[in-house]
């Protein structure tokens, strides 16, 4: 057990070892121009990192979030009848939240593509 | 009725409270009625209290009103709860009815002063404190209680604190009080090692069934008489309390007279069961009262300051209370220390009265002949060393006379001896300071003269009623020879303290001890009248006679010297040569040394800590590896 | 007893959070304070609802949510924290142009999910907590879009956090694995009945440890600590130094109060999490000693605080623990809400620098601000005192006076770091100017709540510790 746990530490200490080394003992010269983004060798013609529309993921991510209500409800109809009365208010209130959610989304304009 | 009695110290404590945070934009007037409101209605509720308590059947005493579970430290539990019982029940009535009197006159005193707010949340916190002191119904509420009115006295000692000698004198009370407090802090914890708990009625349980041996209580005793020595201004720590004549004359009158300085009388006789056990602690008491009553007087005889001689005084009247507590008459010290608060208090309201129509002076040696200028304070003045001096059927004279019967019915007649020499004494002194202030030639200083007035009668009509007291407050404690039921005030403390070995003399014997005291307090004022009224050349004679003597005295046989040259100035010379080799090599080498160690630390463990994301999820699952590493091998 | 009771506390506040949000969509930007009023009333009547179950053992859904008392001591202290932390937001919000309702919203569900996990013993409902509790915490974090540290604050935190709960998952997996079960009882029971720990419980401890390790925010788990504390809305800040580390207790408690009684190899366990606490005491003063910046100085005495927890948690002494939690809450929202204090329209002032001379400029402010540092030093009267004093003496009672002395050491450290805002704030002359915003009603109400607590419980600490016994001794193991 003992030699499993120190290759255990070698191995964990050795890699870490080889990112500290290299902190510590790489020369750390920098200039404007080695900080420029690399760029095929030319100079960049803009930032390297720019806003971009965020809208797709909005969408993507409430289309996960209404689809997994669906997927939920296939469980809850195959044991409608043993849950009982119980089981609708539950998830009545659990569409209910959903709901809630739509609305929201809706009226903040999640679902408006052009502003 | 009865169970209302622990709002008697939250009133003046709300009062300071609401002085401290409103007081510096309240007007004058308000401040005063609010802060004398708050102490009378105290003194309202300790009344209503005393007469419900006096209804009440013996066997329920002392009431307890358990407040709040303050502290739970393991077996160590301290309760914020009040007790009220016949001896709480005296004190609360003279803190606050003494207080209040002396509050109303600090009304007229303090008028000019610019810090107006500042005195009288100062004596409102007093107040507060030295009731939690006498209600707390364990030794640590009673040294909260303690504590405070020692900061207090602190404060008040130093009120003037542009003045140095009060900023030192405040100072000196505050440190030479800690000494006596360390004894205090090692009884209370010595009382809970041996007995397991703080409360009074746990204590007094346990010494009743027996679970204290005589060496323990000996021991528990004597610590606890250091504190009691330290705040009730004994041999060998009284050094602070004429230096704390500093303070307002109303602060003089509270504090140093009539209230905080017999905490530590108060103190005994509330442990009585204690002393009791222990008869070497007992003994010790009694002694120590006794040297300190004739030594303090010896001192009073040759001041020419006014406070000062009553400053000694007080010291002297102290010690009078201990022997009563020292040969088991802890009925009697109580009772003296009952009267010993008006008339004293009394004193020095009407030395304050003086001084105000002096503009301030001290020296009595400039005074004299005052009589015709101060037709009202100079009465009162006159029954307050009546009183003190031991003449017959005024208060003075009924409590002292009861302790120093007792102390010759227990045959302590050592003490006894010291005590009645110490009458000679008193009256003496008092006289002394009544005809150099009040007969003879005029000696003011003609600025002065020009600004003599009488005080007004916000000052005076409150030495009137304490006046009053002065000559009625005896009544209610008769000695044998009247009878034994007159002696109420023994009859009523007697729930709290039992009376159980109390040797008893036959009354012919009493007689006689009383008529000699008296004769002996009148010998002492005769002595007083030919020195300074007939031959007024005397005391310059005896002065060139025995020039070492009085030197002796007048420097007060150069104790606060004696001090200085044997503890401060070594203790100072010492924490200088500590702190030269010590604190600045060894502690500050290593603190700075450690200093440096930490910081180094912190830079390195700090660099680590690089703002990169992909560093932390490695340290992160560094950390994994070698938590699993460590728990599965 | 099985009752629908024990779940109107979360109701109330899923209601809550489900109206704020359709409102926050239908009112104007200027009303949206008003929210944080609606959010305060839920939050009261969630209160309400858990006094009302004190000591009546509700429970629902086969037990899977509890309420004894330990929960529901928690619970408590959970809404207090959560109001005073919507107190202390309300003008911060507007100055900082973060004034979204969200905000409020996302609070109530923060705090629905740390009711959860206080409020259950079955480790899979704690990890739908956690979780709850997580998401909501990721969002609140980044909630000052304009600003790249808030941003980069809650980019750390959601990368780190889903990191450290793939561990917690883990070992969830790898403790089902052993016992077949996922209810702390049956886990320990399972344990029981073995003579020495498996191999794989072994494991699935260690990473249900490192789970909740990075919820306290100890050592080596920690390093999110200060840059999300640092990047995070001053308010929320306070609340990350609080809510998860109470739950992240709480938890704790739960799974190794029974564990230290029952299970052979407990002592492994032990001194594993004797070299965390006493690791997490040192570093964390340690590295606040070099701060400059007064939230990254908070964020690592709150690494620290958490160590002095763990010792709690070693001398299995749960009262005191609780004692302390109630303390922190207080000091260390005042201590924030001092520091929000200094702030006006789009700036805050956070440096050591700017608080020179803040003692004599704005002196209630300093003066409260000061008795917050004393008590989070731990000097008397202040409840900090009296917090450290039953930690390390419940500690030193069971033994563990190694432990004691690398405590009493770092706190040492500690004061050091405390005190320089005081000696800033007292004793430099200011080397600019610093004029903040004091029409803040709500902040002054928060100042003055948590002044009032620290010194009531340094002082009069009885009450609490009654109560903080009938929770104790009700502690249900299911």
């Amino acid at each position: 057990m003992i030699e499993l746990f120190l290759v255990f530490l070698v191995f964990g200490f050795v890699g870490a070892l080889m990112v500290v080394v290299n902190k510590i003992l790489g020369p750390r010269k920098t200039n404007p121009t080695k900080e420029m983004p690399y760029e095929c060798g030319s100079p960049p013609l803009q930032e390297g990192i720019n806003p971009f529309p965020i809208k797709y993921y909005l969408v993507a991510f409430l289309f996960l979030l209404f689809d997994i209500e669906v997927v939920f409800l296939f469980p809850w109809a195959l044991v409608f009848k043993e849950v009982g009365m119980t089981g609708v208010i539950l998830m009545f209130a659990y569409i209910f939240i959903l709901l809630m959610g739509f609305i929201y989304a809706w009226k903040k304009g999640a679902f408006q593509w052009e502003k | 009725m009865t169970d209302i009695f622990w709002i008697i110290p939250l009133i003046p404590g709300l009062s300071s409270l609401i002085l401290v945070i409103f007081g510096t934009k309240l007007p004058k007037k308000y401040i005063s009625i609010q802060a004398c409101a708050a102490v009378f209605a105290s003194f309202v509720v300790s009344v209503i209290s005393f007469i419900g308590l006096k209804q009440i059947p013996h066997e329920a005493y002392p009431l307890i009103k358990n407040l709040y579970p303050w502290i739970q430290s393991g077996d160590f539990k301290a309760a914020l709860s009040f007790q009220f019982d016949p001896l709480t029940a005296v004190m609360a009535l003279v803190v606050t009815g003494v207080g209040f009197i002396i509050h109303v006159y600090s009304i007229g005193y303090m008028a000019k002063d610019k810090s107006y707010a500042r005195f009288f949340q100062n004596m409102n916190l007093f107040t507060f404190s030295m009731l939690i002191l006498v209600m707390g119904s364990n030794l640590v509420l009673m040294f909260v209680g303690w504590e405070g009115v020692g900061l207090c006295s602190y404060l008040l000692i130093g009120f003037w604190f542009e003045k140095h000698s009060a900023a030192n004198a405040g100072k000196k009370a505050f440190i030479v009080n800690r000494i006596g407090d360390a004894g205090f802090i090692l009884g209370i914890l010595f009382i809970f090692i041996y007995v397991g708990s703080v409360e009074f009625r746990a204590i007094n349980e346990a010494i009743g069934g027996g679970h204290i041996t005589q060496s323990i209580a000996t021991l528990i005793a004597l610590l606890l008489f250091v504190g009691a020595v330290g705040k009730s201004a004994q041999i060998p720590l009284y050094v602070w309390l004429p230096d704390a004549m500093e303070g307002p004359t109303p602060v003089s009158a509270l504090i140093h007279a009539a209230t905080m300085v017999t905490a530590g009388v108060y103190m005994v006789a509330r442990m009585n069961l204690l002393y009791t056990l222990s008869g070497t602690a007992a003994n010790i008491v009694a002694l120590v009262g006794a040297i300190t009553a004739f030594y303090a007087a010896t001192m009073a005889l040759t001041q020419n300051d006014i406070k000062r001689v009553l400053a000694y005084s007080t010291i002297s009247q102290l010690g009078y209370m201990f022997i009563g507590c020292g040969v088991g008459a802890y009925a009697a010290g109580i009772f003296h220390l009952y009267t010993h608060a008006f008339f004293k208090s009394l004193l020095f309201l009407s030395a304050g009265s003086v001084m105000h129509a002096l503009s301030g002076e001290l020296n009595m040696q400039k005074m004299g002949g005052l009589k015709k200028y101060l037709p009202r304070t100079f009465p009162v003045f006159l029954i307050g060393a009546i009183a003190i001096s031991g003449v017959p059927f005024l208060s003075g004279f009924f409590s002292k006379d009861a302790i120093l019967t007792s102390a010759f019915a227990n045959g302590n007649y050592l003490v006894w001896a010291l005590g009645i020499a110490t009458v000679v004494l008193t009256a003496f002194y008092m006289f002394r300071l009544i005809f150099l202030t009040f007969f003879g030639q005029e000696r003011l200083d003609p600025e002065v003269k020009k600004h003599l007035h009488e005080s007004p009668p916000v000052m005076t009509i409150p030495l009137q009623i304490l006046a009053f007291f002065s000559i009625v407050a005896g009544y209610v404690g008769l000695p044998l020879v009247f009878g034994k039921k007159l002696n109420l005030f023994g009859h009523f403390l007697e729930p709290v303290i039992k009376v159980s070995h109390e040797a008893h003399l036959n009354l012919s014997t009493e007689c006689l001890l009383i008529l000699f005291s008296v004769a002996v307090a009148l010998f002492g004022i005769y002595l007083a009248y030919i020195f300074y009224i007939k031959k007024p050349q005397t005391p310059h004679n005896l002065v060139a006679k025995f020039p070492t003597l009085y030197k002796l005295l007048y420097n007060k046989y150069y104790v606060d010297e004696i001090y200085n040259a044997t503890i401060v100035q070594p203790m100072i010379k010492g924490s200088e040569f500590v702190y030269d080799n010590f604190d600045l090599k060894v502690i500050d080498g290593t603190l700075n040394g450690s200093a440096k160690t930490t910081g180094f630390f912190g830079k390195f463990f700090s660099y680590f800590q690089t703002g990169l994301i992909k560093d932390y999820a490695l340290i992160f699952l560094l950390g994994v590896i070698l938590l699993l590493g460590y728990l599965l091998f | 007893m099985n009752s629908l009771n024990a779940m109107f506390p979360l109701l109330t506040l899923i209601v809550g959070a489900l109206l704020v949000l359709i409102l926050e969509v239908s009112i104007k930007r200027e009303n949206k304070t008003y929210l944080a009023f609606i959010s305060i009333i839920f939050l009261m009547i969630c209160g309400f609802f858990c006094v009302q179950s004190w000591g009546k053992d509700f429970s629902y859904f086969n037990n899977h949510l509890y309420l004894d008392n330990f929960a529901l001591f928690f619970s408590i202290v959970l809404i207090i924290t959560t109001i005073l932390v919507t107190l202390i937001s309300m003008k911060y919000l507007s100055l900082q142009n973060t004034n979204v309702g969200e905000y409020y919203a996302l609070l109530l569900l923060a705090l629905s999910g740390m009711l959860i996990m206080v409020s259950s013993s079955d480790l899979i409902v704690i990890f739908l907590g956690l979780e709850v509790l997580s998401m909501s915490s990721y969002t609140l974090a980044g909630l000052k879009r304009d600003d790249q540290k808030s941003s980069e604050a809650a980019l750390k935190y959601f990368l780190l956090g889903s990191f450290a709960s793939a561990f917690l998952v883990y070992g969830l997996a790898l403790l089902y694995g052993v016992s077949n079960s996922t209810s702390i009882a049956v886990i320990i029971d399972h344990f029981k009945t073995e003579s020495s720990l498996s191999f794989m419980a072994f494991a699935g401890l260690g990473l249900v440890i490192v789970g909740f390790g990075f919820k306290i925010a100890v050592v080596p788990f920690h390093m999110w600590t200060p840059d999300v504390y640092q990047g995070a809305p001053t308010p929320i800040t306070a609340f990350f130094s609080i809510g998860p580390k109470a739950v992240g207790f709480a938890v704790l408690v739960r799974l190794l109060y029974p564990f230290w009684h029952v299970a052979y190899d407990s002592e492994v366990i032990f001194s594993l999490l004797w070299i965390i606490s006493a690791l997490t005491m040192i570093i964390g003063n340690l590295i606040a000693l070099r701060q400059t910046n007064i939230k990254r100085m908070l964020a690592y005495s709150s690494i620290a605080h958490a160590g002095y927890l763990m010792v709690a948690i070693l001398s299995q002494d749960t009262s005191s623990l609780m004692f302390y939690f109630v303390v922190y809450l207080f000091m260390n929202i005042g201590a924030f809400a001092a520091v929000i204090a200094l702030g006006k329209k789009d700036k805050e002032y956070l440096e050591l620098d700017d608080y020179a001379g803040i003692g004599f400029k704005y002196p209630w402010i300093g003066a409260t601000f000061a008795v917050f540092l004393f008590s989070l030093a731990g000097f008397p009267p202040t409840g900090g005192f009296l917090a450290k004093f039953y930690v390390f003496s419940a500690a030193v009672r069971e033994g563990l006076v190694s432990l004691v002395i690398i405590g009493v050491l770092a706190s040492l450290v500690s004061v050091y770091y405390y005190l320089r805002i005081i000696v800033y704030m007292y004793m430099r002359e200011p080397t600019h100017e610093v004029d903040i915003n004091l029409e803040n009603p709500a902040l002054f109400l928060v100042l003055f709540l948590c002044l009032y607590g620290v010194l009531q419980l340094g002082i009069f600490p009885g009450n609490i510790l009654l109560i903080i016994k009938q929770a104790v001794s009700s502690i249900a193991f299911l």
